[in-house]
């Protein structure tokens, strides 16, 4: 995928300034601060929307919020992770809106998953593999998102969903088992 | 990667690794459009401008209503001042003769016209030997003159005016006249109204032609019926709350509110108020305003990024060594170093969040009296300003933790928020200064009361039931 436009212009401000100028209403930190981030914060709304409109509308959200909420910032971890986490749960909040994934499947009736084969990975392109997440379940897609993509345990993924860690592991499992079998019929259909 | 099977994690973990896409331009705008400029009083740094326009707007229409108020009490004055001896008396006239004749008069006064719907009860004496007779020997007349209530004057006899100049027409005279009033002269009759307040003594030359005065049959019936209200004890007569001119009340009202947000799955909020209102009615119309204190409660969740404590240990910082017995003996500087999981975890804790608002409503209504109960309408704007917020602190297992990032749940509320109040309601008298009252209200918000963008419903409504006790002096 293509670099962002965006990232390709002049960085004005240190980390830290950025966040000093923001917080005083610069309008043109606010600016430099978008262009960092939003090529790849939009990359993240893609994953956990159902379609760009919706992904508009949380990295709209997740940037208000962002510029709002700046002054809890601390400084201690990085800036982008600091954005990245609130674009999630701005994600996160906006799914639960509109979806239920409370949908309790047992761990034990999911099949485990085989490693795939190189030549299929290399055959499928990321927009297909995007459109693969898009189009899971949306608990499926909300457990993939969040604990392989994002690095969040079932521990916490139960805490941020309102489900139990042994749904999220099932959904997981769900989620892993329905990705192989589209990459394999992807990489199939490719060969025949 | 050509010889290896591939994990699905990793697969999707490698393939995202730097993804990047343009958004679209027109999410910068809005978010432009939301930080800098047409926000319009959307975010919490509108409290200044809002608050200022919103108490600038209820000075004005404060200030129009009380210039307005002055100008009547002002004319009024300089009528009373016109009247000054005869304003104390006021408009009943209670006069006993000697022959029990009932004898009315209003006088002739045309400055006395404020009272306009004045009357005057003559009633009979028990010693005199009459007016013709007081007239005639020069005798002091005993004028019992009482005061009403000036709202509560009903009658008119302009027709049957009559009377001598120095009576009627000059209350310098008739004051002259009240300063001969002798000792021995009889107080005739007072009238029987519960409106009678006070009572003075007057003499003055009681014209022949007046005795025949008759006062409106409707008063005389009034006032009967006010006598044998009050002497068949029904208690004391109820003042009306309508169609009185320039009657002030204090309310302190407690009300508990609903808002809800139909277009943000159904969401409500519950609110609780009390305030403290001046009601100012004028014929069967009101003004109401004041202050109100409304609690509000956010209850919701809060993501915690921390930390984990894992301990801490004592770091050399510097070294030094004391040589002064002849050996060297190291002294160590410490300090301690807590040391933390270097991953990052992330928990869910209940976060409540309190709101207290100033409140300032200015409501116009009409109502009307039925006995001792009045009902009425009202509504007009209201204006809230947050002067308070208290959010819940975090509360993570181990104190120790270290709390990166905190992000509620819980949208932030803005300062200001004007909202269209509506109500209608009924009042009860418990006596002539008590009431209570009760009165469903919805409240329309102009916005809502939450930051833009947080929340789907642009114009959240109330239902409460505001209830309270009314005072009026």
């Amino acid at each position: 995928m293509a670099i962002g436009r965006f990232t390709s212009s002049i960085l004005m401000y240190s980390e830290k300034d950025l966040v000093k100028e923001c917080l005083g209403n610069n309008a043109k930190a606010h600016e430099e601060f978008y262009k960092r981030y939003a090529t790849k914060m939009y990359g993240v709304c893609l994953r956990f929307a159902k379609n760009k409109m919706e992904a508009d509308d949380i990295l709209q959200e997740g940037f208000i919020k962002a510029f709002t909420n700046l002054k809890s910032f601390r400084n201690e971890g990085s800036l982008e992770g600091w954005v990245r986490r609130t674009i999630v749960n701005t994600a996160i909040n906006h799914v639960k809106k509109f979806a239920k994934y409370k949908k309790d499947l047992d761990i034990d009736t999911a099949e485990p998953v085989r490693n795939l084969s190189s030549n299929a990975v290399d055959k499928i392109s990321i927009d297909e593999l995007l459109k693969l997440i898009k189009d899971l379940p949306i608990g499926y897609k909300m457990v993939f998102n969040l604990n392989v993509m994002e690095g969040y345990t079932h521990r916490e993924i139960g805490a941020l969903l309102d489900i139990s860690e042994n749904t999220s592991k099932s959904q997981l499992s769900r989620a892993r088992h329905t990705l192989q079998r589209k990459v394999n019929e992807i990489y199939n259909n490719d060969r025949f | 990667m050509s010889d290896k099977n591939i994990n699905i994690d990793d697969l999707f973990r490698d393939a995202f690794e730097n993804f990047e896409v343009d958004p679209p331009e027109h999410v910068w705008e809005n978010i432009q459009k939301n930080m800098h400029g047409n926000g319009k009083g959307g975010s919490g740094k509108s409290f200044p401008k809002g608050g200022i326009l919103g108490i600038s707007t209820i000075f004005i229409l404060s200030s129009l209503f009380f210039l307005f108020s002055t100008d009547n009490i002002s004319s009024n004055s300089e009528k009373i001042a016109l009247n000054s001896d005869i304003n104390n008396i006021e408009t009943l006239l209670a006069v006993n003769n000697s022959n029990n004749n009932a004898l009315q008069n209003t006088p002739h006064n045309p400055e006395q016209s404020f009272i306009d719907k004045g009357y005057v009860n003559v009633s009979p004496s028990t010693k005199n030997s009459g007016i013709e007779s007081l007239d005639k020997r020069g005798n002091d007349a005993m004028i019992a003159v009482s005061t009403v209530n000036e709202d509560n004057i009903h009658g008119s006899v302009t027709a049957n005016q009559v009377g001598s100049p120095a009576y009627n027409n000059n209350p310098t005279n008739f004051k002259e006249q009240k300063n001969q009033v002798s000792d021995d002269s009889d107080l005739l009759a007072m009238g029987s109204s519960n409106n009678i307040n006070s009572t003075i003594k007057a003499s003055a030359p009681i014209p022949e032609e007046s005795y025949e005065i008759s006062p409106p049959v409707e008063m005389i019936e009034k006032n009967e019926k006010q006598t044998s209200g009050s002497e068949s004890g029904t208690g004391p007569e109820i003042k009306s709350d309508y169609g009185k001119r320039g009657d002030i009340y204090f309310g302190l009202y407690f009300t508990p509110e609903v808002i809800f947000y139909p277009s943000d799955n159904n969401l409500t909020n519950k609110s609780y108020s009390l305030d403290l209102n001046a009601t100012y009615k004028f014929s069967n119309y009101l003004l109401q305003s004041g202050i109100g204190i409304m609690s509000s409660t956010d209850n919701g969740q809060s993501k915690v990024d921390f930390k984990e404590y894992l301990g801490s240990y004592e770091d050399v910082y510097d070294i030094t060594f004391d040589t002064t017995s002849g050996v060297p003996v190291p002294t160590y500087h410490t300090e301690t170093v807590d040391v933390y999981d270097s991953i990052q975890h992330v928990t869910v804790t209940p976060t409540k969040n309190k709101y207290t608002y100033l409140q300032i409503p200015v409501l116009f209504g009409y109502g009307e009296e039925l006995r001792r109960f009045s009902w009425f309408v009202k509504g007009g704007p209201s204006l809230s300003i947050m002067i308070n917020e208290n959010k819940s602190s975090v509360n993570l297992d181990n104190d120790n933790n270290r709390v990166i990032n905190v992000d509620s749940e819980i949208p932030s509320r803005i300062k200001t928020n004007w909202q269209i109040l509506l109500s209608a309601g009924v009042t009860y008298k418990l006596g002539n200064h008590v009431s209570i009252g009760v009165e469903p209200l919805v409240r329309f918000y102009m916005k809502s009361a939450y930051d833009q963008n947080t929340l789907k419903t642009k114009h959240p409504y109330s239902f409460g039931i505001r209830s309270g006790i009314i005072v009026n002096f």
